[in-house]
């Protein structure tokens, strides 16, 4: 996209394993700030750890090196990190009770002064996050007691709050109904695109990923993988050997539809 | 203006809240002690505990309210804080609405501990010492039980406790079995949960200031925790350093009230509860009110403990148990449903 702008993140040669999965063998990526990424690959291949990983709350792997604007990811302060970088996590319990307001307010914390005390512009924009993902009538009832889509919501209503210059999500979509699922990817994609936000996101829904991101990282296990601007990595042949199934395409005025076959 | 749109509104809305709150604990707390002060073995009137206070009238009450009844309410109310504040702290270290130092065991780990200690005739120190160690090996155990056997889940967590907090119940009975029997039935009293045998406030008035202090400038990352290690890593926080503190001083914590007044339950479910009903759940509130309202419950047990069947005692754990295993069991329900 834009060449002058400023690199946000940047991966090099970065080997990943788990005792079970190579989930990437000298991985090299730079995500640049004001683009959409998506990650794509099978279910088990790694796309939490990489996000987890990238994230600095894994420990680094020996090989490679993930820096966060030009410093290396551990090197970072851990406060001054989180107002730089937000992860979408899958497992999102909330253990204790706490309402929805409160949880929002959390995506709050790296910004506030040694009180812990929110100020007005905090609140602002809780409430902001709050109104985005439509939780803005339930923002007293406690957290446990919301459906698992409206708990995804508050999430990335969490991490909204937060306003960093990266999010990382781990299939933001998952539980979302169709309107929110648009909702969401249309607004992650308009904060890089309008505010300069960089997005990484791992995606099941080739559409959806061909629709909102502008480059793809697919990973094709064993270590394998392939990077590449979302028009020409995404195509059925690219798709069919990512899952192991046969993929057919429908290109319309708005992009392009993927299903199975 | 609706404070559900508008940040000011909301923010005066919270502040409003508090204040009301602290009106609620500073009367509540006066309540609670003159209630203490009245009751007994010798029931006295307001007119007669004011005037002792003032240092008027008989000296024979002047004694019973100076030497006797301050020194067990001051008791009553740190051990009642310290308990109440485990029981935030280990409701945190465990992600878990139902954890109470008394229900998971950490209390049984110290008792088995102390019991040990004073049965083998060990000064005071090494008794408080040993029910540290005992208590933190309890929490450790708790951890390292529930995983070996599966994951951590909350419900998994809560049964190895009661398993466990059982299990520590029939070590005591044992002892106690085995124990010379002139001091048996002082030893049972203790266990049971009384604030008749221990040995002064000081100690544990002081664990309770300085725990609250040391606490509260953590209360952002331990808010952080709610939603799990992870998030709060990606939130900023040293987890790790965290979560040792977290356990070490939760374990301490339980240690003391141990030593001071024995084995009392479901005070540390019971106020985390009702401060987060009352404030929400924001640890710079809750840990400071947890500790002041603790206080006042205890001794406000302790109160009724005395004077339900004067001049007899009854042991206060028995009436925090009456209060806490309902409570107890409505959390238990709810938590299943959602």
């Amino acid at each position: 996209m834009n060449p002058f702008a400023p690199v946000a993140l940047s991966v090099e040669g970065l080997t990943l394993e788990t005792p079970t999965v190579q989930i990437s063998e000298e991985l090299s990526f730079t995500v640049s700030a004001g683009e959409v990424w998506g990650i794509l690959g099978p279910n088990g291949i790694g796309k939490s750890t990489l996000l987890k990983t990238l994230a600095g709350l894994l420990p680094m792997p020996r090989a490679g090196s993930v820096r966060l604007f030009g410093q290396p990811i551990d090197h970072w302060p851990r406060r001054l990190r989180a107002r730089r970088i937000a992860i979408l996590l899958q497992e999102n319990d909330p253990g204790l009770p706490i309402s929805v307001h409160e949880t929002v307010l959390l995506g709050r914390h790296p910004h506030l002064g040694l009180l812990g005390q929110p100020h007005f512009e905090d609140l602002r924009k809780t409430l902001g996050a709050l109104r985005v993902t439509g939780l803005g009538p339930r923002r007293d009832s406690p957290a446990g007691s919301l459906s698992a889509g409206e708990a995804q919501r508050l999430a990335i209503a969490l991490i909204l709050a937060q306003d960093p210059d990266i999010f990382l999500l781990d299939e933001p979509t998952t539980q979302l109904d169709l309107r929110y699922q648009r909702l969401m990817l249309e607004h992650f994609a308009a904060l890089a695109h309008r505010k300069g936000k960089a997005v990484v996101m791992a995606l099941h829904d080739p559409t959806a990923a061909f629709r909102f991101t502008d480059r793809v990282l697919l990973l094709l296990g064993s270590g394998r993988y392939l990077v590449g601007a979302t028009p020409e990595a995404l195509t059925p042949p690219a798709l069919a050997s990512l899952y192991g199934t046969e993929v057919v395409s429908a290109d319309s005025r708005r992009g392009r539809v993927f299903d199975f076959f | 203006m609706d404070w559900r749109k508008d940040p000011a509104a909301w923010r005066q809305n919270s502040r409003r809240r508090l204040s009301a709150t602290l009106t609620l604990t500073g009367v509540l707390c006066i309540l609670a002690c003159f209630f203490g002060l009245t009751v007994g073995g010798v029931p006295l009137s307001l007119h007669q505990v004011s005037g002792a206070l003032l240092g008027r009238g008989a000296p024979v009450i002047r004694t019973i309210i100076w030497q006797l009844r301050i020194p067990r309410i001051l008791l009553a109310f740190s051990v009642g804080g310290l308990l109440a504040l485990s029981g935030t702290l280990l409701q945190v270290l465990l992600r878990n609405s139902l954890a109470d130092p008394y229900v998971l065991g950490v209390s049984g780990g110290a008792a088995v501990a102390a019991l040990l200690s004073l049965i083998g005739g060990l000064p005071l120190y090494w008794v408080m010492g040993n029910a540290f160690l005992g208590s933190a090996a309890a929490t450790f155990l708790l951890l390292l039980l529930t995983r070996l056997t599966g994951p951590i889940t909350p419900t998994r967590l809560l049964l190895t406790g009661i398993v466990m907090a059982s299990g520590f119940g029939a070590i005591v009975t044992l002892l106690l079995a085995l124990s010379p029997d002139p001091t048996l039935h002082t030893m049972l009293f203790w266990l049971m949960g009384n604030l008749g045998y221990g040995p002064g406030a000081r100690l544990s008035l002081l664990a309770l200031v300085l725990a609250v202090v040391l606490l509260w400038p953590l209360a952002g990352p331990l808010h952080e925790l709610l939603r799990g290690v992870d998030a709060a890593q990606s939130l900023g926080v040293h987890t790790a350093r965290l979560l040792i503190g977290l356990y070490l001083v939760a374990s301490l914590v339980t240690a003391i009230a141990v030593t001071d007044a024995g084995m009392i339950g479901f005070v540390g479910l019971i106020v985390p509860h009702m401060v987060r009903f009352a404030v929400g759940a924001d640890h710079r509130r809750l840990l400071p009110l947890a500790a002041l309202w603790g206080g006042c419950l205890l001794v406000l047990a302790d109160a009724l403990a005395r004077s339900l069947v004067a001049p007899q005692e009854l042991p206060v754990g028995v009436l925090t148990a009456f209060l806490g295993i309902p409570l107890f069991l409505v959390l238990l329900a709810r938590g299943t449903r959602s």
